[in-house]
């Protein structure tokens, strides 16, 4: 994830299939050059320090062992950036390949995490959590028919760099921590301090990988400058926030005494479509003249 | 595979809801829905009759037509003022019972394993139907008074018996739940 700030110029954007993945063709050099600024380096190096101090944090105060997910993150990225940082210092020429094989493995981790997130935030209102697993299963099963109907009219091309295929991984990601977000927001879920911060620190480093790599993807070579600052300031800006939200371990707050709410909701489905239909019959009537 | 400007959207989306959440205040227990006295609960007739008393009064042309027959720019002037002042809080109070009914029903449905998402769905965009009137209200208020309303009242009747729909679900939703927390 974090390398992410260094692989500014990793993608020469022309025609390389999926089927290279993922070895394709990089512009290695020139992400090199960009990266090897000052600035570049100090952000790196701040990563590095954030990620050591969210590792102590967890261990000192034990909320690893409640967010263990979270943790391994965490825990991985600050691995990897310490042997990329090693992999940059003497074996440069390997840096890329390493780059894309740890970034889809911080894909498939930053899924459990999201997975995490679910479980924190809707694991005590089972219903709520049926309905968020439901609205994204249409949802994707939405976004693959359209692609593939797309697809098969020959209107459009599979992900043909791993730039796209990662955005691709990541707007899922990214839609399902908005429905998530509505549903936390509708339903008035209390989130704790710890989890509040884990959510909005991992759904603004996802939008923000959402925007970058899709202007990326789209502007090309122009974005590239800036491409390899933003990623970078944002994660950063992203570790900040967890930092202060994981000094110490604070657990949501206790919920309400559990009421025999089953037949309460069936009673109230009932008086629900009561007072639906008698509001649409009010409907109705403010439509006459 | 996906358009450029939905992806953006999508990413856009995420930081507002998430800017929107993290200043959200906690809430653990359920709001707290004060049932009114008999009198004046919405179900109520004697509530009724008050309730088409005051809209038509505040959106009626009675009082407005003796303004008028005065002949006084000055006077004119504050009673429009007044006017507007009084259908403004008027709506507000729409606004705040809507809201109160509606968190009421969010705070205890949340905990149930068999949510129904289409009926909640419905409900939600009942909710939200209220909240839009409302605004559309508050602007034809706020552009040209309680007078231009009077087109409208029709509407804003409409409106009330709409929210007294979500109080009926509201208030039967308290007593299931009363009921239950007592035989436990």
């Amino acid at each position: 994830m974090a390398r992410q700030r260094n692989a500014g110029g990793l993608i020469r954007k022309k025609g390389e299939g999926l089927w290279a993945f993922p070895f394709p063709c990089y512009d290695l050099f020139h992400a090199i050059h960009m990266t090897s600024s000052h600035a570049m380096l100090f952000l790196w190096l701040t990563g590095i320090g954030l990620e050591s101090l969210l590792v102590v944090r967890a261990l000192a105060s034990g909320w690893f062992k409640k967010y263990p997910f979270f943790f391994a993150y965490v825990m991985s990225v600050f691995l990897q950036d310490v042997f990329f940082l090693a992999v940059y210092r003497f074996h440069v020429r390997d840096y890329t390949a390493f780059y894309w094989w740890a970034e889809f493995f911080s894909v498939l981790i930053g899924s459990a995490v999201s997975w995490e997130i679910f479980r924190l935030v809707l694991g005590r209102y089972p219903g709520a959590g049926r309905m968020a697993r439901n609205v994204l299963l249409f949802a994707l099963i939405m976004v693959i028919a359209k692609g593939l109907a797309e697809s098969l009219r020959g209107e459009i091309s599979w992900p043909s760099t791993a730039v796209e295929l990662e955005r691709n991984l990541r707007v899922i990601q990214a839609v399902s921590l908005i429905v998530l977000a509505m549903l936390s927001f509708y339903y008035v879920i209390p989130l704790g301090r710890n989890v509040k911060g884990i959510f909005a620190g991992y759904g603004l480093f996802i939008a923000t990988i959402v925007l970058v790599l899709t202007l990326r993807a789209s502007l090309g070579n122009t974005f590239q400058a800036s491409w390899v600052f933003l990623q970078p300031l944002c994660y950063t800006a992203v570790l900040v926030l967890w930092c202060q939200s994981l000094w110490r371990y604070e657990p949501a707050t206790a919920l309400e005494p559990q009421s025999n709410i089953e037949e309460d909701y069936r009673s109230l489905a009932l008086a629900t479509q009561k007072g639906l239909h008698q509001t649409r019959a009010f409907l109705g009537k403010s439509m006459r003249p | 595979m996906i358009g450029t400007l939905p992806l953006l959207a999508i990413g856009l989306l995420l930081i507002g809801l998430l800017a929107v959440l993290s200043r959200r205040a906690e809430s653990v227990g359920d709001e707290s829905f004060s049932e009114p006295s008999n009198d004046s609960s919405p179900g109520s007739p004697r509530f009724e009759e008050r309730w088409k008393v005051i809209v038509e009064r505040i959106f009626g042309c009675e009082d407005w037509d003796f303004v008028l027959s005065q002949g006084s720019k000055e006077l004119r002037r504050l009673f429009f003022c007044e006017r507007k002042q009084i259908a403004l809080c008027w709506l507000s109070e729409i606004r705040n019972q809507a809201r109160a009914a509606m968190r009421f029903h969010v705070s205890r449905a949340r905990r149930s394993r068999k949510l129904a998402a289409l009926l909640e769905l419905r409900l939600a965009l009942d909710y939200f139907s209220i909240r839009m009137k409302c605004a559309l209200i508050a602007f034809v208020l706020l552009l040209r008074g309680p007078v231009a309303l009077r087109g409208m009242m029709g509407q804003a009747s409409h409106l009330a018996e709409q929210l007294r729909g979500l109080h009926k679900v509201a208030s039967q939703t308290e007593a299931f739940a009363s009921k239950t927390t007592t035989s436990q």
